[in-house]
Order: structure tokens, then C-alpha cells, then sequence
């Protein structure tokens, strides 16, 4: 066996030291060329499905530290880490997160522009099909430029604009595009949308394709990004300094600001009118109707598609494939993942997220209600148990009640302590109080006899595969003291297993046109009475879908805070953070916080009270300002201006 | 075994034979070090002690050359002992004082100590931190260098000496967003009651005044740290 691996290296050296010949010229023949491909009509379709997968969408399958699509030629396993890790809506149970992204979109995004402008160049030649078909493919051309150069636009600022396949016609330097200025790169990308609107028609094609009406909700989003970064890439928000800022590669000038949300308000409005989208049972009876119908709707997306319809675009996944993903077996509680190859509990809302919440007073205020845990009410004490406070008392069977009276989507995003999740009481409990008040545990697993002379346990249960919070000596329970619901399919459980999740993904709906509208609105300098009441009423009609009944007043504040409720985990969040310029300052050294259930012995019946804490092992976060736009990379070879 | 290995000699050899030349490039030849000086007090300006000031550098006479730096440590001195010697532009922005136009420097072989005298944002004027009972009390005064207002000041607690704004337990922070007038007395103050977790009595910890200016890319200026007894 030695011997003949021997001999292959020997040959494989050989091999290497004769590679004089023009190998490299020979027209390779395990591929298709373009001509072959865009012959017949099923070339099209699998080349349009080609570049529809390799669309930088922030799915299930991106990954801050990966990339996109993982799993796709590449390990499934990226620890469970989502981007809502990095920002204020989760904490991860085994690791910290790592500040930003930890990989490069740029040549994977340039791979997709040259293949979408040899489409853009192929389509015109194509004898297979009519004109109303090329105008289609051209539409979605334009739309599939605009998404990646939006995907790049957000992370560099203004990039390189190319609009057709360069060749290489000896000259090296040729291939080497300057920067374009940020303004002209997201002036680019509105005006793709714009080209693929025009052209799509009335066609319609969604929600897996796009047609006029996603190409309009890409716009909606795009051009409250450019808004934001003409607002607030000035002092007192933030600024830069360098070459790359004095040649406008980053940043906008403010004047232009409301110009983007014109466009905004603009392809929002187009949205808002045109019959086609509405939200999903926008009037609920009660808030536990109401927190049913979200939790089904991102549950089975699939399901809600016909007639007038939320999901604009929506992306799906294939069982038992790399295009399935994984949420499934990565957020369940451990409780109903046994599997020793499986690493459950991974997504651990934060306390500062759940505390971010309205109640039902509804009194047009929006003010939001954090949990109470204690009877003096001071709710900033993050010191950890003490014996001596009076914690308000929650029933031993029902510790979940802490969250009662909260907005419904708190409680359709967030599993809490006690609930029972398909058929499985999930038990959170992390310190047990001794029965004759002398002391108590936390995070230490050992058990106590009750008044009632029953055995009781730190973690609420004798064996680890019972409980699903803060034993320390697994990954797999929260240390946030909340698991996770959204998205994950319990009403028709799939098997434990890698790859076997398939709700789809909603890219782009409804409610978040509905908050696109209402920023623009807020944020521009001076709307009209008129759009400042469509904004209003667009604002309320999502607190509507929440079972709230008042109608509160169109403000920044509640406009982000909005945003923060309804589009958690949805991967909108951390690039809110960005846009706003508000990350740097919300993350300087912050500790996210967790709220742990402690079993009070002290009284008979036990009683669960609620502690607030910096989770052990959370380290404190910082966003450096400087991350707001990632370096390029390759500059010494490239010749491109480097960013700040 | 005996032809395993006679294989195996024969691909070293062969790699040996094919690899490049000896290595063509020098080795760093210089050590760029220095120290970061307040143009009135002379004194050194401290830092902080992650994400502070640097000293930025470009090496001239190549194409697209990089922007590299060195970290200015906490007590503000900077020391590069693996720089090759040739024609530098220093740049001196994105700190705790007012930038400097930019410096052409030529690096020579060996040692190269410089200082550079700089106007610090803010100074921190008689700075005390003194435990009264329970409670942690820092009064100062300030002086603004700039017309740029006044961000914010702070009191922070870590139980390293190089506590700071991004290395601290509790940060006690007033935002001022105005300008301050000569001799102004600030005060901030930590109930140690509230943090009985993070400063936990019978441990010392250390404590550190920082004012922070408005202004494009400004960082805090600090005073010395304080150690107390709790």
C-alpha cells in the first residue's frame, strides 16, 4: 500500500515537473458552453436556478462566521451561529460571538455578476424563445445585479461597477476597475430595480421568482439603506476619515438623503396599493390568536401563499439535501434532541430583547413593559441571587407566566420556562433555594429536599437529558434562560437529523414594506400630512396584527422599535444596527443579559422567582465603528482604495 | 521498508531540488520606537488599552502599499522592533488628540526613536478618586483643547490597572454634549451597593477617570488609574 502510494507521488512530481505544455488552452469538454446552455429552454430554466441559489440571501443558511449557503460545498457545521448572535437579539450557549462577519462577499459576488451579465449579453442572441420570455429573463437579470451589488454595497460601500463580462484581451490592467463612489453604486442598484420593474410587466412570477413586485420590495429596502447612510455618516452619528472618504467611496453627502427615501416611500407606496399583499390575519380577537397565527405563519410559510398574500419572495429548501438547512435540530431544546451528533439549544434570546416588549395597556404611549421580578421593582440589579430581596413569587407549574400579558409576539418567538412545546414540558431553571432559607445553588448541579418532602434539583430535573438551561457542561443549554420558537416546525416535527429542514424562507414581506414606509417617513425632513398618515396607520396595522387596540404615534423610537419585534430573528436587525449608525454606540463593551429561574424552596408550595444576570461566560460585546464598512480584500494586488 | 524509504529520500530529493533559490528578501533591519508626548505638559498620554490610538504607516516605493500600524500601549509609548528601513509616510489621526498632517520619515537601519508632541482632546485637571463609605467619588476638572463640545465623561471600574472604556465592570457615564467652561468641577460617583456582584468587597480594583470630545474619529483621554481597597 506504502509502496503504491510512493509511486503515485513519484509519478505526481514527474507529472508537475513537465507542465510545459498549453494543458490550459484545450477546450475543456466536461462543460457546457453558453451557447450550448441558452440553446434549449431547460439550459435557461437550470441556469436561472443556478443563479437564483448562488443569491447572497441572508437565509437560514447564511452564517456570519461561513458565508452563505453553507452546507453547499462546504461543512453543515458552523456551531449553530446565526446573525442574530451578533446583535442584541441572542447570545449563542456555548461560544461568544467574534465582532463581524468573518468572511469576504467579493469574489463570490463578482463570480455572480459575470454570469449575470453574460446572461444580460446572451439574451438578446437566444433563437429558443420569444421576446416577451427574453424580456422576462432580462427583468430578472437586473434584479439579480441589483441584489448582489446590494450585498456588497452594504458591507464595502461604493464598489467597482461592472456591467458587462469583462474579457481578457492581454492587458491586465484593463480588467482592473477603479471604485465606483458609493452614491453611484446604490444609484446603480435603484436603477437595476427600476429596469427589471419596467420590464417584468404585470408577468407575475413570485413568490420563488421575481417579478415587478419583488424587484419593488428589493427597492423599498435598498433605498432606505442608501437614506440611512446619507443621514447618518455624518458627525454627530458617525464618521470616517481617509482617501476612501475624501473620493466619496464611502459615505453620501446628507442633501441627498431624502431623495432615497423618496424612492422608499415611493416603491413602498407601489407595494402598499397595488391589491396583491396584505398581512397575514391582520385582525386577530385575542392576543393568543394572535400569537398563534405569527407563530404558524413563519412555521409553514408554504401554506400562506395564495390569493392576497404576506411573502413577497420567498426561498425553499430541499429535504436530505445540501439546500435543506438546519434550524430545526440546531434550536430545539435539548430536552427533544438526544442525538450525541446533534447540538440543540443554540439560539438564546437575550433578556435585553424581551424586555423590549409593550403590554396590552395600550394607552397610544407604546411604552414597552420589561418582566417584573421583583416586588420593590427596580429591574436594573443584574448582581445575581440575593436572599435578602423580595422576588415577586411565579407558580412552580406555570413559571412561564412571567411573560403574561405581553405582546403576542413575544410569546410566539420566545419559549419561556414551563411551556409545554409539542408534547414536552420544557424545564429552564437554573438555582434552587434552600428549604430552610440558609443558601442556595446556582449552576451547580445537587438536589434539596422541599417542604413538601419532595427531592428537588438546581436544573429542575435529575438527569441532563431532562432539562434544557444552564448546565455549563454542554453547549446545549440556554444561558439566557429562553429558547426559541420562531420559524421552528413543532406542529409537524421533522426527523433530528442534519438536512432535514424546509420552511422556507421569507425574504422579503409585507409587514417589513409596511416599516420601510414608516421610516422613510419618519426619517425624511419633511413628509406630507398625507404620508405621515399612511405611515401612522401603517405602523398601527402591525400592533393591530398583535391584538394591540391603540393607535400610537408615528416616532422614531417606535418606529425602530417596531422593527425590532416584528422582524426579530429575521436577519434584519444587525444591518438596521449598521444603517442606523447606532451599533457602535448601543454595543461599547455591553453584556447581554439572561434571566434565570430560581426554585424558591422557602415556601410550600415551591415557588419559582426570576433573577436577573450577566450570563456566566458572556463576554462583553464592543462594535468598533471602524466595522461599518469591512476592509477590501486584495487591495496590494487589485489597486482598489482601501476603506477606512 | 528499506524501498519505502528509498522512495521517500528520492521525493526529497526531488523536492529539494525543484524548490525556488535561497530565500532573496532581508530581514527587518530597523526598530521604529517612540513615544506619544502632550505638546503643553510634555507628559505621555495614556490610552486605551484595546482599540486606542496607533501610529499608521506606509512604506513608499511600492505599488498600492497598505496602511499598517502600531499599537500605541496603554501608558503611550509605541515600539515596532521588525520594520525594514526606507521612506515612510506616518500618519497620526484616529486618536485621542488632534490629528497631525501627515510626516514623511525616512526609517533608517537600526534605531529610530521619535516623539511626537501632540495636542490631547481633553485634559483631565486634578483628578481624585477617593472610597467614602460605600460609595466611589471622582471629582476633576477639564480642559477643552478644541471648540469641539464635550461628549461624555466617565468613571470606570476593572480590577486591571488598564481599566478603561472598553476594559471596565462599571462605567458610571454622563453625557455633556456641550462645552465646558474653565475651572468647571465635574463629579461622578459609583453606590458600591449597586455592584455588590462586579466589586466585590475585601478585593481592590482600580479606577479611572475619561472624558471623551466630540469630534470626527475622537477616543477618551484618560488619567491614571486608581487602586482602592474595597
Amino acid at each position: 500500500m506504502n509502496r503504491i502510494i510512493c509511486h503515485l507521488f513519484f509519478v505526481a512530481i514527474l507529472c508537475l515537473g513537465v507542465g510545459c505544455t498549453k494543458i490550459l488552452d484545450i477546450e475543456p469538454n466536461d462543460r457546457v458552453s453558453p451557447e450550448d446552455l441558452f440553446a434549449s429552454k431547460e439550459g435557461v430554466e437550470a441556469q436561472m436556478a443556478n443563479l437564483y441559489g448562488r443569491l447572497p440571501i441572508e437565509d437560514f443558511n447564511y452564517s456570519p462566521n461561513r458565508g452563505f449557503n453553507i452546507g453547499v460545498g462546504s461543512d453543515v457545521n458552523n456551531a449553530g451561529f446565526m446573525a442574530a448572535h451578533f446583535s442584541d437579539e441572542a447570545i449563542h450557549p456555548e461560544y461568544n460571538d467574534f465582532g463581524e462577519e468573518w468572511f469576504d462577499y467579493w469574489e463570490d459576488g463578482y463570480r455572480l455578476i459575470r454570469d449575470i451579465n453574460i446572461l444580460l449579453q446572451t439574451v438578446p442572441q437566444l433563437a429558443s424563445i420569444d421576446q416577451a420570455a427574453k424580456d422576462k429573463l432580462n427583468a430578472e437579470a437586473y434584479f439579480l445585479r441589483a441584489y448582489t451589488y446590494f450585498a456588497l454595497a452594504k458591507r464595502y460601500g461604493g464598489v467597482p461597477l461592472i456591467e458587462s463580462p469583462q474579457e481578457y484581451n492581454g492587458n491586465i490592467a484593463e480588467l482592473k476597475v477603479p471604485r465606483n463612489t458609493e452614491k453611484e453604486t446604490w444609484d446603480f442598484i435603484l436603477a437595476d430595480c427600476d429596469r427589471a420593474t419596467e420590464l417584468f410587466g404585470e408577468v407575475e412570477n413570485g413568490p420563488r421568482r421575481a417579478d415587478k413586485w419583488v424587484a419593488l420590495a428589493l427597492k423599498s429596502r435598498a433605498a432606505l439603506f442608501a437614506a440611512s447612510i446619507a443621514k447618518f455618516s455624518h458627525q454627530p452619528y458617525v464618521s470616517f476619515s481617509g482617501p476612501a472618504v475624501d473620493q466619496g467611496l464611502v459615505g453620501i453627502e446628507t442633501k441627498f438623503a431624502d431623495t432615497y427615501y423618496d424612492q422608499c416611500i415611493a416603491a413602498s407606496d407601489a407595494l402598499m396599493k397595488s391589491g396583491k399583499f396584505a398581512l397575514y390575519q391582520a385582525e386577530p380577537a385575542s392576543p393568543e390568536e394572535a400569537a398563534e397565527n405569527y407563530r404558524q405563519f413563519f412555521q409553514q410559510p408554504d401554506q400562506y401563499l395564495n390569493g392576497v398574500r404576506e411573502p413577497i419572495f420567498i426561498k425553499s429548501y430541499a429535504t436530505n439535501t445540501v439546500l435543506a438547512h438546519n434550524y430545526d435540530v440546531w434550536f430545539s431544546p435539548r430536552q427533544m434532541v438526544l442525538d450525541p451528533n446533534l447540538y440543540p439549544g443554540r439560539m438564546n434570546p437575550t433578556l435585553d430583547f424581551v424586555d423590549a416588549f409593550e403590554d396590552y395597556t395600550d394607552d397610544g404611549t407604546g411604552k414597552v413593559k420589561p418582566l417584573k421580578t421583583r416586588a420593590d421593582g427596580n429591574e436594573n440589579d443584574y448582581n445575581g441571587f440575593n436572599l435578602g430581596t423580595n422576588y415577586i413569587a411565579y407558580p412552580q407549574n406555570a413559571p412561564y407566566k412571567i411573560a403574561e400579558g405581553r405582546d403576542a409576539r413575544l410569546r410566539a418567538m420566545v419559549l419561556f420556562p414551563g411551556e409545554t412545546w409539542g408534547s414536552t414540558q420544557i424545564i429552564i431553571q437554573g438555582g434552587l433555594v434552600k428549604a430552610n432559607g440558609s443558601g442556595f445553588y446556582y449552576r451547580t448541579q445537587t438536589s434539596e429536599v422541599g417542604q413538601d418532602g419532595q427531592t428537588y434539583y438546581t436544573f429542575g430535573a435529575a438527569r441532563s437529558t431532562q432539562y434544557s438551561g444552564f448546565d455549563p457542561t454542554l453547549g446545549h443549554y440556554t444561558r439566557s434562560g429562553f429558547l426559541f420558537k420562531k420559524f421552528m416546525q413543532i406542529d409537524h416535527p421533522v426527523e433530528q437529523a442534519w438536512e432535514r429542514s424546509t420552511q422556507s424562507w421569507i425574504d422579503f414581506r409585507y409587514g417589513e414594506i409596511l416599516l420601510n414606509y414608516a421610516e422613510a417617513v419618519v426619517e425624511k425632513s419633511s413628509p406630507t400630512g398625507a404620508e405621515s398618515q399612511t405611515a401612522k396607520e401603517a405602523l398601527n396595522n402591525l400592533r393591530r396584527r398583535a391584538a394591540h387596540t391603540d393607535q400610537i404615534a408615528l416616532t422614531q423610537q417606535n418606529v425602530r422599535k417596531e422593527r425590532f419585534v416584528e422582524l426579530a430573528f429575521e436577519n434584519k436587525r444587525r444591518w438596521d444596527l449598521v444603517r442606523w449608525r447606532t451599533f457602535h454606540k448601543s454595543f461599547e463593551n455591553r453584556v447581554r443579559k439572561g434571566l434565570v429561574p430560581f426554585l424558591d424552596l422557602r415556601s410550600n408550595p415551591a415557588r419559582y422567582i426570576f433573577v436577573r444576570v450577566n450570563p456566566l461566560g458572556i463576554e462583553a460585546k464592543t462594535f468598533d465603528y471602524l466595522w461599518y464598512y469591512k476592509d477590501i480584500p486584495g487591495t496590494s494586488a487589485n489597486g482598489l482604495i482601501q476603506n477606512p | 521498508m528499506k524501498s519505502s524509504l528509498t522512495f521517500n529520500i528520492l521525493i526529497l530529493c526531488g523536492l529539494l531540488s525543484t524548490s525556488c533559490q535561497k530565500d532573496n528578501l532581508d530581514r527587518p533591519d530597523a526598530t521604529f520606537y517612540g513615544e506619544l508626548r502632550d505638546r503643553k505638559t510634555g507628559e505621555l498620554i495614556p490610552q486605551e488599552v484595546s482599540d486606542g490610538s496607533r501610529v499608521y504607516y506606509i512604506e513608499q516605493g511600492w505599488e498600492n502599499p497598505p496602511v499598517q500600524n502600531t499599537v500605541i500601549k496603554s501608558d503611550g509609548t509605541f515600539k515596532n522592533g521588525l520594520m525594514f528601513s526606507g521612506n515612510y509616510k506616518i500618519i497620526l489621526d484616529r486618536g485621542n488628540y488632534v490629528p497631525l498632517d501627515t510626516l514623511d520619515m525616512n526609517i533608517h537601519s537600526g534605531e529610530n526613536f521619535q516623539v511626537f508632541e501632540v495636542n490631547p482632546y481633553l485634559r483631565i485637571l486634578e483628578p481624585e478618586i477617593v472610597k467614602k463609605d460605600r460609595t466611589i467619588i471622582a471629582t476633576f476638572k477639564l480642559e477643552q483643547v478644541t471648540s469641539n463640545q464635550v461628549y461624555r465623561i466617565s468613571l470606570f471600574a476593572h480590577s486591571h490597572i488598564d481599566v478603561s472604556n472598553k476594559l471596565n465592570v462599571v462605567n458610571k457615564t454622563i453625557e455633556l454634549n456641550r462645552s465646558i467652561s474653565d475651572g468647571e468641577q465635574f463629579q461622578l460617583s459609583i453606590n458600591l451597593d449597586e455592584y455588590s456582584s462586579t466589586l466585590v468587597a475585601g478585593n481592590s480594583y482600580y479606577f479611572r477617570i475619561g472624558a471623551q470630545s466630540h469630534g470626527n474619529e475622537t477616543k477618551y483621554n484618560y488619567a491614571a488609574s486608581v487602586k482602592i481597597d474595597l
